[in-house]
């Protein structure tokens, strides 16, 4: 018997696993991104780190990406791998960029913790949840947050 | 609770920046009756500043906090306002000690959204210069760790034959670090032709310095009692954090993107991948020093094929400053000109994303980019494998003893610049 390709098989597990959080999945290969509501994000990803078929997963990365598409939104990047299988999978979270709010989900995956806080302190997404959401690049009485929004409007505002 | 300070890191100092040195968010125990010790930002056994706050129970370490952000230099935003070519030797700063292999993550990246076709000798090129700064850095730690350790003598073999590698680097590039080598759409310039002649005796010369440096040192009973079961990070640890490179290859998971993920020509190379079996100190050590080996192997593989592939592009064809090579118009004053002010603006690149991943000597280093089709990108980020080690330094320390901090910061190679960005 042949075995599936690897990307078919993550996928087909996560549409097995959460089916009601994901709201589109486009990209193939190593881009597969999978979009989330932001409600059903965390219960999502515990279901991710805790399951057996899948193996162990390692979140790679925490990006905050603005949507070149659509002005006014984020989106909030989960890079995902699974060593075992080869694959990565981007979950992906769209926001609107003012005031943004998400579930921490640094009680699942325990490198989430500086990632958020870094993501608090340089985007200016705030991580409900987060046990300690203080900032970590920049020093604690900095004002703002420095990317959000375009760098050419902060450099007229003098910032 | 008696609090002491090492010398030169006054905690006003320290905590003047930062309130979670200054103790006011800490999570150490207040009442338990242990000693803490602040250690750096500034230490011997870092690159660039790092604080660390432990809280000790004689030798035993209780708690540690670690702090970043000191080197913070805002290097995500000033590449957005910068443009996509001119932020390039910024890049390179990131990774002080094999800077190649941060350009060409960032060149990657870019090269995606311009649908650049990179000359497979410009390839080759770049996985030389790569190899030869893995070795480098790897030698940097080995080094370190010995200074640390009291091994003098291997310290500075190891450090003679890092040199070794520099004046290889320089040799290629012009300049021993930060090479600007490594450009959008292929590198600066060919090989020279002597490269080899200096390469394969300089290669043999640096395997016998290790073999030194491994006798001095890897059959040590002292040595190996202060790495021994020290700092242990297991495999599912180190998962969890998130760490990669040689720290998470120690605790025995094959796991590089030079051979999981295999972008450039490493398809092409034969390499093996070390791996540890504990993950403790000892391990990081026998893994960087067979990387290194391996590293140069590689170094001689790309040598080989460079030299038969002969002379030809190594830098896609700037299709963007509409200037054919060779164009003697182009040699006229207004059209020199010209070309300067295109440079100075860069390439325009269209809207999309792209991400790139590349196995850098610390571990998975990539960036993610978003362009607008705008003059700069409208977002830079950079995955930095330090950021993920510093964040995962208390689950290897916790329970050991003060004197594994400095082997360990040694070994794990956290490098500010690449970890505050």
């Amino acid at each position: 018997m042949s075995e599936p390709s690897s990307d078919t098989t993550v996928l087909t597990r996560i549409q097995l696993l959460a089916p009601e959080a994901i709201e589109r999945v486009s990209g193939a290969g190593a881009e597969l991104q999978v979009y989330v509501g932001p409600a059903r994000l965390k219960r999502m990803m515990g279901r991710l780190l805790n399951d057996e078929i899948l193996g162990p997963g390692v979140l790679c990365d925490l990006a905050v990406l603005p949507t070149v598409s659509g002005p006014g939104q984020i989106e909030v990047v989960y890079s995902l791998m699974w060593p075992e299988w080869r694959q990565r999978l981007e979950v992906r979270v769209a926001l609107a960029d003012s005031k943004p709010k998400l579930d921490s989900i640094s009680g699942i995956w325990p490198c989430a913790d500086w990632l958020e806080r870094e993501a608090w302190d340089l985007c200016g997404v705030v991580f409900e949840g987060h046990p300690d959401l203080r900032r970590i690049l920049l020093p604690e009485d900095a004002q703002g947050h420095p990317l959000t929004g375009r760098a050419a409007d902060l450099e007229e505002s003098g910032t | 609770m008696s609090e002491i300070s090492n010398q030169g890191t006054s905690p006003s100092a320290a905590g003047s920046r930062r309130s979670g040195l200054s103790g006011s968010s800490s999570r150490l125990h207040p009442n338990s009756g242990a000693r803490r010790l602040d250690l750096g930002p500034h230490h011997p056994a870092t690159r660039g500043a790092l604080g660390l706050r432990a809280e000790l129970d004689g030798e035993r370490i209780l708690d540690l906090e670690v702090e970043i952000g000191f080197g913070h230099r805002g290097f995500e935003l000033h590449a957005q306002r910068l443009g996509w070519l001119r932020s390039l030797p910024y890049v390179e700063r990131l990774q002080s000690q094999s800077s190649m292999l941060a350009a060409t993550a960032y060149c990657v990246a870019v090269e995606k959204l311009l649908e650049f076709e990179v000359p497979l000798r410009a390839e080759w090129l770049r996985v030389l210069g790569g190899e030869l700064g893995r070795a480098a850095d790897h030698l940097g730690r080995i080094g370190n760790l010995a200074r640390i350790l009291g091994a003098g003598a291997a310290a500075s073999w190891a450090l003679n034959a890092r040199s070794r590698l520099w004046g290889l680097l320089e040799r290629l590039s012009g300049a021993p670090t930060m090479h600007h080598f490594v450009r959008l759409g292929g590198v600066a310039r060919p090989l020279p032709g002597d490269f080899g002649v200096a390469c394969r005796p300089a290669i043999d010369a640096i395997r016998l310095d290790l073999d030194d440096v491994d006798a001095a040192l890897g059959q040590n009973r002292v040595f190996i009692d202060r790495l021994r079961g020290r700092a242990q990070l297991s495999a599912d640890q180190g998962l969890a954090f998130s760490v990669t490179g040689p720290l998470l290859r120690a605790a025995g998971v094959v796991s590089d993107l030079r051979r999981s993920e295999p972008y450039s020509v490493y398809d092409d190379l034969v390499f093996d991948v070390p791996v540890g079996l504990v993950g403790d100190n000892l391990d990081r050590y026998r893994v960087c020093l067979e990387e290194i080996h391996q590293s140069l192997s590689m170094v001689g593989q790309c040598l080989t094929r460079l030299e038969a592939l002969g002379p030809g592009p190594v830098r896609v064809h700037d299709a963007w400053l509409d200037r054919e090579p060779g164009d003697a118009a182009a040699d006229a004053l207004e059209a020199r000109i010209a070309l300067a002010q295109k440079y100075a603006e860069g390439p325009q690149v269209p809207p999309g994303e792209s991400v790139s991943h590349v196995e850098s000597a610390n571990g998975e280093f990539g960036f993610s980019l978003v362009s607008d089709g705008g003059p700069t990108p409208r977002r830079v980020r950079c995955r930095a494998p330090s950021f993920f080690h510093a964040q995962a330094l208390p689950a290897m320390l916790v329970g050991g003893t003060l004197a594994d901090i400095g082997p360990t910061l040694a070994l794990a190679n956290i490098e500010s610049a690449e970890c505050d960005r």
